[in-house]
């Protein structure tokens, strides 16, 4: 029997031969260590600017509203170019990699350390079940500007099986086979609409 | 285009510039080239050459001499060519240039 | 056509060249053309234009049409505008016919949703302008541009962008003269002098017909399927047959049956020394396909790689009964179209990373 929590090299070799785990491109073997597996940075960027809105409004989506992708900018480079981290701008970027996580197995992604002591930090969980490429956003604490070849091996992502499987399409999904960075959709939460009711009728 | 379209494949008025620039005694950077030009042309209207060997880069030129090639090639001497040789060219490009533009 | 004309053209490309000169090309060899086009301006801006004569005022028309023409396309190619991914699949298609170094293809982006097209100019008028500008200029420009618009809101729709194989198409009919030799054929004589309808609708339609050919040797009957929901029943016009016999025509060809206007365009082809018209894809299943998990399909050739927008297609058109009839609409053509996508770019990475390793 499968066991559960931390999967290591041989687990995860396991389970992309068998197809359970999708990883491509993978361009080389070396990038499965021996309990993470590295991750490239893709081609494609959202990139954070300023515009004549005044502040990001995370609450209800609405028609009046601008989108929050409307706070960031689209840029594309090819494999082997560079992009730059400005310190204090959110980026968003792609892994190269298209990803499909097994029904139990979560991914938990960081960046490798050479680039974590450079300054650059990232937070993501990805469910299991889910495919596409992941949009990473990352953090730059630096205060030079940092610049960063599309293509390398920028985060590591560990993989813990569960002890049950998770229908990713149970539910109403944001994000499905995404092949570039998604700007956030925070105001797109259906429960928005409830508390955007009580602020209304509630307290007046 | 998908589904409606022009097309306009041949720039008469370029070649009577060059034509003209050769007849003034200038274009020497082409002046060869294009010699050679009217001496494939004539060889495609006597039948010693196929019109499909011709380069695409004078195709549409050479095709049109040789329809004209009666009035052209009649006095052409490919050893001497001469500034009627490109006047006759010329005539033959300003009518072409008529034909097209009752279609457009 | 006068001096202060030739004045308010030169200035007007002036402008041109002082926004387009903050583009930012991935390909070197947009770059290189775009620097190439600028050093030619500017060594048309010394000269002393007060004595130019009516004919040279002409011959810089036509150059500084090439100039602007040029920059519009540009402007449009930066990776960040450009339908990459189809792209680099035209560019293939591209090599199946016509060294492909000399060549790039450029996109410009139109308002208007159905503007596909192909423009610019055949090996022969570009012939003439290199002459021109060497001779004035002592000057030579290393690449052409392949010029084809496209609507700027699909330009990630990798169903509807197989069109722009049928404009490539148009390229290489106009390039190797295919509908000219057809129309020399016909009529004894050059398609410039084309006089009648009949005669000017044979070597549009040839034209026509050889584009759709020439696309469905990629991506098999992908254009139809949508030409027929924009042109349905459209019936013959004088620059295009009928969408019925163009239907028709493309699955002749498909299904390899013999028809006399594919028969006469092969000979055509044959005896101009140059590639013929074949099946170049390489179907593939959609049932054991990537997509059919959710993920991209290991496109494992350059033929598989053309098949991938059919294989978009099947998925789409099926899309009520097939493994994307759990989605919402708007879910199913974002998840069909990155699929698309990321087979493409993914089989691009991997080809680019064993050439370099």
């Amino acid at each position: 029997m499968d066991h559960k929590g931390l999967l290591t090299k041989g687990d995860l070799k396991t389970l992309i031969e068998s197809g359970d785990l999708v990883i491509e491109p993978l361009l080389q073997d070396s990038q499965i260590g021996e309990i993470s597996i590295d991750l490239r940075i893709g081609t494609d960027f959202l990139t954070s600017q300023l515009g004549r809105d005044p502040y990001l409004d995370t609450s209800m989506d609405g028609e009046q509203k601008p989108p929050l992708k409307s706070f960031f900018n689209e840029t594309r480079r090819n494999i082997g170019e560079s992009f730059l981290f400005h310190p204090s701008q959110v980026v968003l970027f792609s892994t190269l990699e298209y990803i499909k996580l097994p029904k139990n197995v979560i991914a938990i992604l960081s960046t490798r350390s050479s680039y974590s002591r450079l300054g650059l930090s990232t937070s993501t969980i990805i469910q299991p079940g889910y495919c596409g490429c992941i949009s990473v956003e990352v953090n730059y604490s630096g205060n030079t500007p940092i610049k960063v070849v599309t293509g390398a091996r920028l985060v590591q992502a560990r993989f813990y099986r569960l002890e049950g499987e998770t229908e990713y399409f149970n539910g109403p999904r944001k994000y499905i086979c995404q092949v570039r960075p998604i700007a956030s959709k925070a105001n797109e939460d259906k429960d928005l609409a409830v508390l955007d009711r009580i602020a209304r009728d509630n307290f007046e | 285009m998908y589904f409606a379209q022009t097309r306009v494949d041949f720039n008469a008025p370029l070649y009577i510039s060059m034509f003209n620039s050769l007849m003034e005694g200038r274009g020497d950077s082409y002046r060869s080239e294009i010699d050679s030009v009217l001496v494939e042309a004539k060889k495609v209207y006597n039948g010693e050459k196929e019109i499909y060997s011709i380069s695409n880069d004078y195709f549409n030129l050479v095709s049109l001499l040789v329809s004209k090639g009666e009035s052209l090639f009649a006095d052409f001497n490919e050893s001497e060519i001469k500034s009627s040789d490109y006047q006759g060219v010329l005539n033959v490009l300003a009518d072409s240039q008529t034909t097209v533009s009752d279609e457009s | 056509m006068n001096h202060k004309t030739f004045e308010l053209n030169l200035t007007q490309l002036e402008e041109s060249f002082s926004k387009s000169k903050s583009n930012k090309y991935s390909n070197p060899r947009k770059k290189k053309h775009f620097d190439q086009l600028r050093e030619l301006f500017e060594k048309i801006k010394v000269e002393n234009h007060s004595e130019f004569t009516k004919e040279d005022l002409e011959d810089h028309f036509q150059i500084f049409q090439f100039l602007f023409n040029g920059l519009e396309f540009l402007d449009d190619s930066t990776l960040n505008a450009t339908p990459y991914e189809i792209v680099t699949g035209l560019e293939r298609a591209l090599s199946d016919w016509i060294p492909q170094e000399t060549f790039i293809i450029v996109t410009s982006l139109s308002n208007k949703i159905n503007h596909f097209s192909f423009e610019g100019n055949n090996a022969e008028k570009n012939n003439q302008l290199r002459k021109i500008i060497k001779d004035r200029y002592d000057y030579e420009i290393e690449h052409r541009l392949i010029k084809i618009n496209l609507p700027k809101v699909l330009v990630r729709d990798y169903l509807t962008c197989v069109v722009l194989y049928h404009e490539l198409g148009h390229f290489i009919d106009l390039e190797l003269n295919v509908s000219a030799k057809l129309f020399q054929n016909k009529f004894g004589k050059p398609h410039i002098l084309m006089f009648t309808k009949e005669e000017f609708r044979y070597y549009a339609h040839a034209g026509e017909y050889f584009a759709d050919l020439f696309a469905a040797q990629y991506i098999e009957d992908s254009s139809s399927i949508y030409l027929n929901y924009v042109a349905h029943n459209h019936s013959a016009s004088n620059t295009h047959p009928a969408t019925f016999d163009r239907i028709q025509k493309v699955l002749q060809f498909i299904n390899q049956d013999s028809d006399p206007l594919i028969e006469e365009i092969q000979h055509v082809l044959q005896q101009s020394g140059v590639s013929q018209l074949a099946l170049r894809y390489e179907t593939i299943d959609p049932e054991t396909s990537g997509f059919t998990n959710l993920i991209p399909h290991k496109v494992e050739n350059v033929n598989q790689l053309h098949a991938v927008y059919k294989l978009g297609w099947e998925t789409w058109m099926k899309s009520d009964d097939n493994f994307l009839s759990r989605f919402e609409r708007r879910e199913r053509y974002h998840i069909v179209n990155n699929l698309i996508e990321k087979s493409i770019s993914n089989f691009n990475v991997q080809e680019i990373w064993a050439k370099n390793i």
